[in-house]
């Protein structure tokens, strides 16, 4: 045989040894990362993400982020590396399941927004009024301005100040209407808009500048009622500079009948005070300023909202519910065919006895 | 005295006569009191139906808020999920005395307990309360049959016991204890889910790490743990039976400690 065949068949042989070499080295790591110690260590991570977020919600969200990445990771591993899951397909598809659950947690994380405004009873939707408390990196912008215009605002009470059922009226662009009540947000644009329960009264006021400018037009939000009822007052500075202290009467509130909360339940009276003289104004009259004048246009109710927005929502359920099922197929699998051969087994002793 | 309170202590009547003839069954050697203690717990069950349905046709809303009726409606989940596998599986009997002294325990708490009433929030009209209050429930009744059936994989227990009736053999017990656990684990995770969906429609949030929700999220995880070791570090008899009182102990402080802190089940969201 030619030195050179003999040197090319060697050199072949060394490479098939060294690809072996390199495949049982990386089935090795692959069955590190999936090894289910790691998982413990994950799970009690998981666990501690968890204790931290209950006590500070700043910093535990990279916790929980970074945790659920190793998650992934050993969960990917050991669905590539572990043969159990070859010979069970009902856990296969509950690790398919978790893991598409961490992802798409992991994911709506990063995509998440989450913030709160208030409004007022005829006022559009402003998304620069919007409070931001959480934006992922990923989240989108909010709606339009003027997505909609808040409609009526009515709360339903039960003796007592016991709150009962909202209904909030959203007037949207495209002309229809959505009602927002408890347990069930206005969806516009995949934006999810939850009333909350805190709600209260405020007054349209325009102000006219004395120079025969363009008037302009804004609302007063009173504190929450009523739940700080006997504080409905503020202190105001008109666009001159004037300070105003600002305060409202509402009606009594019935103590041992269901009543209803709404804009009526107020008297539609305001009173300023300036500099110690104070005036009452009704709807339609105005106060005479430095700078212009104040008109006090009526009472309207303002309320609460949170947006929320995650695209990963829907994504979540489907995988948990993946989870769930294919975990109750493994346990039924599991559970119930051995029982039903530990009967045949008795059954076949007791003929042998 | 109230309708409710008579079937109330009618049932706690039955609830001490079970845990009384449970013991004794534990050190006669001869007599069988099998069928005066599944008597007992079928008795106790419906007495406590009773109790809630009075109160509920009463006040026209379920016992779902206050501690009163948390430790009411979870009298009745395990006093029937007890009763029933007492009747249907055999081996779940040995669990008898640490089951009675669960129900008595949770009578007790209940009568300390304000009874007084509150208006349901209107979030809680919505029919995931009821998935997430059931698969809660028979989360905790599976947890109470493991627990009630490891508690004999522990030797000093074994000591007091001398009626032949108690001497199952450890590897079925521990079978059990498995099959219960793993039982629970499915029940606990379709809580979580049924609750997620609620607490989004209802909040805003699908999970926001209230006391509730991560002592609920620990005890999941500890269930998770506890299943995976199976496979890792296959725990003996006794780690076995100590793992099952450790997450009944979990979820037991979880169901009735948590409100302790807060005003609602959950805090902050009515």
């Amino acid at each position: 045989m030619p030195e050179s065949t003999l040197t090319t068949k060697l050199d072949g042989r060394e490479q098939i040894g060294n690809c072996r070499h390199m495949r049982n080295r990386s089935r090795v790591w692959l069955r590190g990362l999936a090894s289910l110690r790691i998982t413990g260590i994950v799970l009690l991570l998981l666990g501690a993400g968890g204790v931290v977020a209950s006590t500070q919600s700043q910093n535990s969200q990279w916790l929980i982020v970074a945790s659920l990445s190793l998650l992934v990771i050993n969960l990917s591993a050991a669905l590539v590396s572990n043969p159990l899951f070859r010979l069970k397909p009902a856990l296969f598809g509950m690790h398919i399941g978790l893991l598409l659950l961490a992802l798409s947690l992991a994911y709506g994380h990063l995509s998440r927004f989450r913030g709160h405004f208030e409004i007022t009873e005829g006022q559009g939707f402003d998304p620069h009024q919007v409070i931001v408390d959480r934006q992922g990196l990923l989240a989108h912008e909010l709606p339009l301005e003027d997505a909609f215009r808040q409609g009526e605002v009515r709360i339903n009470y039960a003796p007592g100040m016991v709150r009962r059922d909202t209904n909030s009226r959203l007037l949207l662009a495209d002309g229809k209407t959505s009602i927002a009540t408890d347990g069930q947000p206005a969806v516009i644009e995949e934006n999810r808009f939850y009333v909350t329960h805190n709600k209260g009264f405020s007054a349209v006021v325009s102000w006219w500048p004395a120079g025969g400018d363009t008037a302009s037009i804004g609302t007063l939000h009173f504190p929450s009622y009523p739940r700080l009822a006997p504080m409905q007052q503020l202190s105001w500075t008109a666009p001159d500079g004037t300070e105003l202290s600002i305060e409202l009467e509402p009606k009594r509130i019935p103590q041992d009948e269901n009543w209803t909360l709404s804009h009526s339940m107020s008297e539609a009276l305001l009173l300023v005070t300036q500099e110690g003289n104070t005036t009452r104004l009704g709807p339609g009259e105005s106060i005479r300023l430095e700078g212009g004048v104040c008109r006090f246009e009526g009472i309207r109710m303002w309320i609460g909202y949170r947006i929320f927005h995650d695209p990963s929502l829907y994504w979540c359920f489907a995988s948990a519910m993946v989870v769930v099922c294919c975990l109750a197929w493994h346990m039924a699998g599991r559970y119930l065919r051995k029982s039903k051969r530990n009967t045949i087994l008795a059954d076949a002793g007791r003929v042998k006895l | 005295m109230s309708d409710y309170n008579l079937w109330f202590y009618l049932a706690a009547i039955s609830y001490h006569l079970l845990a009384v003839l449970s013991i004794q069954e534990l050190i006669d050697r001869c007599n069988d009191y099998s069928r005066w203690i599944g008597g007992l717990v079928v008795t106790g069950t419906l007495f406590v139906t009773i109790a809630i349905a009075w109160r509920w046709l009463s006040y026209g809303q379920g016992p779902f808020l206050t501690m009163h009726e948390i430790l009411i409606s979870s009298l009745f989940s395990l006093s029937l999920i007890y009763g029933l596998a007492y009747v249907f599986v055999p081996i779940t009997r040995i669990g008898a005395p640490f089951a009675s002294l669960t129900m008595l325990l949770l009578f007790y708490w209940a009568v300390k307990s304000d009874p007084g009433i509150r208006l349901l929030p209107p979030t809680y009209e919505t029919p995931w309360l009821w998935v997430h209050v059931i698969f809660g429930k028979l989360f905790l009744g599976s947890c109470l049959l493991a627990t009630s059936i490891g508690i004999w994989l522990l030797t000093p227990v074994k000591r007091f016991v001398r009626s032949v009736r108690y001497l199952w053999v450890p590897q079925q017990l521990e079978r059990q204890v498995w099959i219960w656990l793993s039982i629970a684990f499915l029940f606990h995770t379709v809580m979580l889910i049924a609750g997620a969906v609620w607490a989004q429609d209802a909040w805003g949030r699908y999970w926001d790490w209230d006391p509730l929700e991560t002592w609920a999220f620990i005890t999941w995880l500890c269930m998770a743990i506890t299943l995976h070791m199976r496979s890792v570090f296959p725990p003996g008899p006794r780690a076995l039976s100590m793992l099952a009182m450790g997450v009944f102990v979990l979820a037991f402080l979880t169901f009735f400690g948590v409100p302790f802190i807060s005003v609602n089940p959950h805090q902050g969201a009515v």
